[in-house]
């Protein structure tokens, strides 16, 4: 049964992220070898990462006779890896499963259930733990310039496996306190965006701050080994590997499964009680007030409006480049003197300064597919809107109007931070002014023909329909795409002015915008309105 | 009020529906009997101009479908099987999200919403987000919204499905007074004792052809509708 229940949980987890839908389709081999070596591909790139990361700690911590920081190092780096890894899936598999009815109901124990929950948490941390364990142990073997006995690296292994044990544990602590606090919450779309955009904010520092910390590291590993000595467990885990210490090993062994075996004590005495509790955010009671009376038009936005702002997973991912453009216009005026000072003194290069960054806010405005996925994302309810008395085309353009209402004040915010630090002036700043709100129109109208196109109301997430959708694909490599030609024209042939290469791709731009929306408003309205 | 003629839709090779022919008049409730896969969900949704069709001709009101559409939806509320709402809206802001695309003066939805939402019992629920609302609560919400904005044609897939036995009763009682006030009603249903005792006129279905249509009388005669029914399947299936 366990193996059943096991088989059937990891299907769910790989059907997840492999953006596999509701319908009787097989997903094709084909598919799954693509999207396999995609997660290969995914992995090397962290893994590699690690690599670089240990591979610059291992000589100078070994020379300095602190290898067990070293090994200290590895199993905190492992941890924090698997916890972030794993605490949304312990979130969703433990306290929030959707499929606690249907498995109780079935003749199966209960323990079987958890057990099984648990197992799958326990492969996606031993996946994430592989990131972290197989680059520090090539590194500390390539670079430390260290012997390494096979009683060591048995003890690293051990450790490398039973860490997993300890990262359950605050997993499913963790999640437990973030159900409890998210479950009495209104609005569970704003935390889970600010929860995701902390993480990707810290994620980016930590990307760009990673070489002069990893450098701080390895300069500083006396007084970091002062520090990190002084917690027990810690050195205890660098002690067990670096010296094959077998008391440290013990310790450490015993750290890793006693919290886990008394969770999973407490988790299994509760669990019947934690599948069948009835959550949910304290009652709004209607309080009757005068209705408000708006047009079609305008109830047709707030519809697209209120759809964006409640899913995180679509104002994550289809909004992330008017966040980044408004980081930007920041970024821009703090240190844009800075940055481009230099720059502007330079005959050459000052005369392309702004045409490139004019362009580069466009490219950062092709992150923004905020359209794409509006019309797939109908999905179930597509009825509604097909049954209301109201042109396909306003509805379409109710669509558009949320994409370019959302991304023209982040790309104006971008342009006005341009303008103050590069003054440009003639007919550069004519274009600087006009070009991004044409972009910003272009990249809505693209990704809208892209989801008429292709539709896809087969999708078991708002995310999966966000993230995963060919529509999607158009809107954010086709709006890039169409940048190569100017950049190019721009470094490539010189003798022509910068001005008259925006010039007309500005034109260009502003052909395809007419093109397009007057298919939208024919040819698209006409899908829309057959669509099933 | 409805004039479906001659109605063909097919999937591929197989014909969904096959020359249906019907005719709602204003006052009527028509309804719509078959065995699952009939195609009676097909039928509906061509009338409310959701599915486009092959061949033959829907008006409504005097208004053609498929040349009309927009005046076609502005006088018909269509409930589907199943109301899958926008679940990231209020109760409330569903209806007002329907009131302000129908045009629906601010005294009427304020009155209608009042009045619908107490026959239901959901009025103190309003204010929920329909994420957490129950099968039921969400068929409630689809069906205030649909007499929300007073149509003259009121479609349904099996309205009475999730229904408690005082709303089902209450929805039989607003869909007389809608056909007493001179609307009209085409829905489906398995339900045969409640297509029995509400209806005025019943249209049997398989697979995609119209087998027996009329008036309750006509149709059943002095049996109940569940044997013609049956008789009737049974007949085709010999």
């Amino acid at each position: 049964m366990l193996k059943i229940l096991l088989r059937a949980q990891l299907g769910a987890y790989w059907a997840r992220f492999s953006g596999a839908t509701r319908s009787k389709k097989r997903q094709g081999a084909g598919k799954a070898v693509l999207f396999s070596l995609l997660m290969l591909y995914v992995l090397g790139c962290f893994g590699f990462m690690m690599y670089g990361i240990f591979s610059q700690l291992a000589a100078p911590f070994a020379a300095a006779g602190l290898s067990w920081l070293y090994f200290s190092m590895y199993g905190l780096m492992s941890l924090t890896l698997m916890v972030i890894g794993s605490v949304f899936t312990a979130k969703a598999q433990l306290y929030e499963a959707k499929d606690n009815d249907l498995l109780l109901s079935m003749p199966i124990r209960p323990g079987a259930i958890l057990a099984s929950r648990m197992l799958t948490l326990g492969v996606v941390n031993f996946v994430c733990g592989l990131i972290v364990s197989v680059p520090a142990a090539i590194a500390w073997a390539a670079r430390s310039g260290q012997v390494t006995t096979g009683a060591q690296w048995l003890n690293y292994c051990l450790i490398s496996l039973f860490i997993i044990l300890l990262s359950l544990s605050l997993a499913c602590l963790l999640a437990l306190l973030m159900s409890l606090f998210t479950s009495r919450l209104r609005s569970k779309a704003a935390v889970d965006t600010i929860v995701s955009l902390v993480f990707l904010l810290a994620y980016f520092w930590f990307c760009f701050r990673m070489n002069s910390m990893i450098a701080s590291l390895a300069a500083s590993g006396s007084y970091l080994a002062g520090k990190l000595g002084g917690v027990a467990p810690l050195y205890w885990m660098g002690l067990a590997i670096a010296e094959g210490n077998m008391g440290c090993l013990a310790a450490t062994l015993a750290i890793c499964i006693v919290p886990f075996a008394a969770i999973y004590a407490v988790l299994a005495a509760t669990f019947l009680h934690t599948a069948t509790a009835k959550r949910g955010a304290a009652k709004i009671k209607y309080v009757q007030r005068e209705q408000k009376v708006s047009s079609p038009f305008s109830a047709l936005y707030r519809r697209e409006l209120a759809r964006f702002t409640s899913s995180s997973g679509y104002l994550i991912n289809a909004g992330l480049g008017a966040i980044f453009m408004v980081v930007g216009a920041v970024v821009l005026l703090v240190k844009g003197q800075a940055l481009f000072g230099s720059f502007s003194q330079l005959p050459g290069l000052a005369k392309l300064l702004t045409p490139v960054l004019v362009l580069g806010i466009c490219a950062i405005a092709g992150m923004t597919t905020i359209s794409a996925p509006s019309v797939s994302i109908e999905g179930k309810n597509l009825w509604i809107a097909q049954s209301l008395p109201v042109p396909a085309a306003e509805i379409l353009k109710a669509k558009l109007t949320l994409h370019i209402s959302i991304l023209l004040p982040a790309m104006l915010c971008d342009v006005a931070a341009l303008l103050i630090v590069l003054r440009p002036s003639g007919a550069m700043l004519a274009l600087a002014l006009v070009l991004p709100p044409v972009f910003v129109f272009f990249t809505g109208v693209l990704g809208l023909t892209a989801n008429l196109r292709h539709p896809n109301f087969d999708w078991v997430t708002e995310t999966q329909c966000v993230k995963n959708s060919m529509a999607v694909m158009i809107a954010l490599f086709g709006s890039w795409g169409a940048l190569i030609p100017p950049f190019v024209l721009l470094f490539a042939v010189s003798e022509l002015p910068p001005w008259a290469v925006l010039t007309v791709f500005t034109a260009a731009i502003a052909a395809a915008d007419v093109l397009l929306y007057r298919w939208i408003a024919t040819k698209g309205a006409r899908r829309f309105s057959e669509m099933k | 009020m409805l004039k479906i003629d001659h109605l063909t839709k097919t999937y591929g090779d197989k014909k969904a529906v096959d020359d249906l022919s019907l005719h709602i008049a204003p006052g009527e409730i028509y309804g719509f009997i078959g065995h699952n896969g009939a195609g009676k969900t097909t039928t509906i949704k061509a009338c409310c101009g959701i599915l486009p069709f092959d061949g033959g001709e829907i008006t409504v009101d005097g208004k053609s479908v498929k040349t009309d559409p927009i005046g076609c939806k502005a006088v018909t509320a269509y409930i589907p099987d199943n109301p899958d709402l926008y679940d990231f809206m209020s109760g409330i802001k569903y209806l007002t999200f329907i009131a302000d695309v129908f045009g629906v003066s601010k005294s009427d939805r304020e009155e209608r919403v009042l009045r619908y939402a107490d026959t239901f019992g959901l009025t103190s629920d309003l204010a929920q987000p329909i994420s957490a609302y129950s099968h039921g609560m969400k068929q409630k919400l689809a069906i205030i919204s649909a007499w929300l904005h007073a149509p003259k044609l009121i479609v349904m897939d099996e309205p009475f499905v999730g229904l408690d036995p005082t709303a089902s009763y209450k929805l039989k009682e607003m869909m007389r007074a809608h056909c007493d006030a001179g609307g009209a009603i085409f829905f489906s249903t398995h339900v045969l004792d409640v297509a029995e005792k509400l209806c005025d006129k019943v249209a049997i279905i398989k697979e995609g052809r119209l087998l027996e249509s009329g008036s309750m009388e006509e149709v059943k005669g002095n049996a109940s509708l569940e044997s013609v029914f049956l008789e009737l399947e049974g007949d085709e299936n010999a």
